[in-house]
């Protein structure tokens, strides 16, 4: 995205960060802690595959959806506004 | 011979100094980078760093002694129940969602140095600039203290001297290390150090994969083994009880808002050059927690099935044990022990180092200099925050010794979540205080305090330990009451109206 347009999206909320507030966004992190904290496995499920305990796998495969969703977060909507910010420091002119 | 026990020969010994040396070596070109002798040079390396010594920094600095020492110990009491640590690992970086973009832009914008400087800015409140740098400050001490013990107990490791003597000679050699190049180049000194110890880092969880598959026989044998073992052990491949999954949710939570507010995290946020450079690094940090704590948690495993009858604090050096049993092995296992040994010291070291700068910025800045000496010049300040280091790191060396001659020695996960029941107190502050305008100074405070006396009233209760939930989140819960709440009774300031909010919409 250009740097004038990302600016000018965050104008109207300059601390930039209103864009990962949609509940839509939260909710989806919602069902993968559902879906990755193994609350509804049976405690003695000894199912494997590939060496290791299904439940265990479910977990990962939420964590990893987690990470890519989370990424994709990142790159889409980081706001890369501070380009224009940074104001000379007070510190320069303290002895 | 104590089978915890791996004496190095002097080819190992001999890598190893030359890596710490390379460590103060580093320190001395950091201290020559210096641009100026001001605190913002001092602790945030000036102008900022890019990308690469961004995301080594952040990743040298999470992922410390309690991930390779304490998470494989925890894996092994607990078995795969600990793949926890790979969600509340993610959940930092889901935490930075709520605050870091504007964080950084405000950071730059007015020259933020500590965690505290943007509640300062956001609220102006006095109580809040007395109870969160001290809160911060016990929550880095506790943190750093956890490594300064692993310090201690990876020496112990390592020699055939007496255990404590071992133990004392790690703690001071190490943290002698870490002050000197600490003192020449702060920031630089230590994000550049990070650097090092971070590639070693990942190296050594590459390592632990190799040496997991070919010496143990791969993750399979683990698996079958515990299963066909005792029912204390075999519950270690099987799912967690309700009161596990409770714990599990409760960590996720804890670790999403409290440890995302790591001060010396923030301070990385404040100190990425760009809000790019920080995107990028958290793009990559988000995809860690799969790469370095479920290989602790593979270790931990690994070790239950192998190793079996460790308890408590003993269980921490299960990655000891393993790599003794490498190393006697094969010339290559002995060098690949090597390696990861010094990917062991460069975790905890560069988590230490990143803690006692961050203590020492805070110290000086966020009390010495707002309380007690309002008109010290940038270059004493300087002065004074590389001995408070020395200081600080000084007593809590003490109190590591101390702990270790105790008979009940605390486990490092136990040192590990008491810290963030503290720190999450702090996330109304941080992520609520960065959306919504109307959250007022005062009731931020009272929260504050409202949760942290929920917390410690609630510490050891046996009816909050057998909920699962930790009582951070019980304090969090009565915090977001009060400020909240109050925020809502309170009048809109004239702050609220006009000065630092501004920023905010």
């Amino acid at each position: 995205m250009p740097a004038n347009s990302n600016s000018k999206q965050t104008e109207g909320n300059p601390a930039g960060n209103g864009r990962f507030l949609s509940w839509w966004i939260w909710a989806f992190y919602g069902v993968l802690i559902l879906v990755g904290v193994p609350w509804y496995w049976p405690t003695d499920f000894k199912g494997t595959l590939f060496g290791l305990p299904i439940w265990t796998l479910c977990s990962l495969a939420a964590s990893l959806v987690a990470s890519l969703f989370t990424s994709w977060l990142l790159m889409t909507k980081w706001p890369l506004d501070d380009q224009d910010t940074e104001t000379p420091s007070p510190e320069e002119s303290r002895p | 011979m104590n089978e915890s026990v791996m004496p190095f020969g002097w080819g190992g010994i001999a890598f190893l100094v030359c890596y710490l040396m390379g460590l103060l070596f580093i320190g001395w070109l950091g201290g020559r980078a210096r641009e100026s002798n001001s605190l913002r040079d001092f602790y945030l390396g000036g102008k900022g760093v890019g990308m690469i010594v961004l995301l080594l920094t952040l990743y040298a600095t999470q992922y410390s002694g309690n991930t390779m020492f304490g998470f494989s110990g925890k894996a092994y009491r607990v078995g795969f129940s600990w793949l926890t640590s790979v969600h509340f690992m993610t959940a930092i970086i889901v935490g930075y969602l709520l605050f870091a973009p504007g964080l950084h832009r405000l950071g730059k914008k007015h020259h933020f140095i500590t965690p505290n400087d943007f509640l300062n800015h956001r609220y102006g409140h006095k109580g809040i600039n007395i109870v969160a740098p001290v809160l911060m400050i016990l929550a880095l001490g506790n943190y750093l203290l956890a490594q300064l013990m692993a310090m201690g107990r990876a020496l112990q490791g390592l020699t055939t001297m007496p255990p404590q003597t071992a133990y004392v000679v790690g703690v001071v050699l190490l943290a002698v290390i870490m002050l000197v190049y600490e003192t020449m180049g702060g920031f630089r000194a230590v994000a550049w150090t990070d650097v090092l110890q971070g590639l070693i880092l990942m190296i050594g969880f590459s390592v632990l994969v190799f040496l997991i598959w070919t010496q143990f026989g791969g993750i399979a044998e683990t698996t079958q083994k515990l299963m066909e073992s005792t029912d204390s052990d075999r519950a270690k491949v099987l799912p967690p009880d309700p009161l596990g999954s409770r714990r599990w949710l409760s960590y996720v939570l804890i670790f999403g808002l409290g440890a995302s507010l790591y001060p010396q995290a923030v301070q990385r946020i404040y100190a990425a050059r760009s809000s790019k450079v920080l995107r990028n690094s958290l793009v990559a940090m988000v995809f860690l927690p799969l790469t370095t704590a479920w290989i602790a948690v593979l270790v931990g495993v690994t070790g239950a099935a192998h190793f079996p009858g460790l308890d408590g604090s003993q269980s921490d050096r299960i990655l000891t044990i393993i790599c003794r049993e490498v190393q006697q092995s094969s010339a290559l296992g002995y060098w690949l022990v090597v390696i990861l040994f010094s990917a062991i010291l460069g975790a905890l070291m560069s988590t230490a180092d990143s803690c006692m700068l961050t203590i020492s910025s805070m110290t000086t800045k966020d009390l010495y200099l707002r309380f007690i000496n309002p008109k010290a010049t940038e270059s004493q300040l300087t002065f004074m925050g590389k001995w408070l280091s020395w200081l600080v790191v000084g007593i809590l060396a003490g109190v590591a010794i101390y702990l270790n001659s105790l008979s009940t020695k605390p486990t490092l996960v136990k040192l590990l979540d008491l810290k963030f029941d503290m720190l999450v107190q702090l996330a109304p502050g941080f992520m609520l205080g960065m959306h919504w305008k109307r959250l007022h100074g005062r009731a931020v405070f009272w929260g504050l305090v409202a949760g942290l006396c929920v917390t410690f009233a609630l510490y050891g209760n046996t009816w909050v330990q057998s909920s699962g939930f930790h009582q951070g989140l019980y304090g969090l819960l009565a915090n977001l009451v009060v400020a909240v709440g109050l925020s809502l009774i309170l009048p809109c300031n004239r702050e609220q109206s006009t000065g630092a909010n501004t920023d905010l919409a």
